[in-house]
């Protein structure tokens, strides 16, 4: 890793370890606070995700074969039960995901069933960020 | 001196994939910032922004696969 490369890393660091997490307001659900805070490091993953991989389409297509594989798996068009046009498979999950966090407020499902959903979500996040991990390596 | 002029162009073409790639990383950064800050549930007007983004990812060109470009 060349110095430029440790330098950001490390402000990276410093901003998430620093500030740290901090503590629940009385009253609010942790699950849901936590579905909410993977919905906006999921989006922000699969922006920055398709955004490299589009910003040079060819390029990565050649030397990064799966991650472009990756990206186009998000960008799959997928049908969304509650909307009338399809979503990228990103935003689909993204928005399945929210929808079900709605449901459980409402007490329309359980806290397992958004639990289970959240750690499916996360898993896919977790990959996108394996992949922001190893194409930053690359470039 | 010469080998520097023929590497230009490629330094020049190569700015303005690292700018897109920085200005979402800090994006990215400051989400998980914005993540770890959370102390509540969102509020409607948040709740609204997030599915208004969700559903402007299909007119995003970066979102097109390659089919459609």
């Amino acid at each position: 890793m060349n110095p430029m490369k440790k330098y950001i890393v490390f402000i990276a660091l410093c901003m998430v370890v620093l500030i740290g997490c901090t503590t629940l307001q009385p009253g609010a659900d942790p699950l849901v606070v936590r579905t909410e805070q993977s919905l906006t490091v999921g989006k922000s993953a699969f922006d920055l995700a398709v955004i490299i991989d589009h910003s040079n389409r060819a390029m990565w297509r050649t030397n990064v074969p799966a991650f472009h594989e990756f990206c186009e798996w998000l960008r799959a068009p997928e049908v969304v039960p509650d909307l009338v046009t399809t979503l990228p498979r990103a935003s689909a999950m993204l928005y399945s995901l929210n929808t079900i966090k709605k449901d459980y407020i409402m007490s329309k499902t359980s806290s397992n069933a958004l639990y289970s959903a959240l750690m499916t979500f996360e898993s896919t996040m977790n990959q996108a960020n394996s992949w922001l991990t190893i194409i930053t390596n690359k470039l | 001196m010469s080998a520097i002029l023929t590497l230009l162009p490629s330094i020049i073409g190569l700015i303005p994939t690292l700018t897109v790639g920085i200005e979402h990383l800090i994006a990215f950064i400051m989400s998980v910032r914005m993540a770890t800050m959370q102390t509540k549930e969102w509020t409607q007007e948040l709740e609204d922004q997030f599915l208004k983004a969700l559903l402007d990812t299909t007119l995003q060109a970066a979102y097109q696969p390659d089919k459609k470009l």
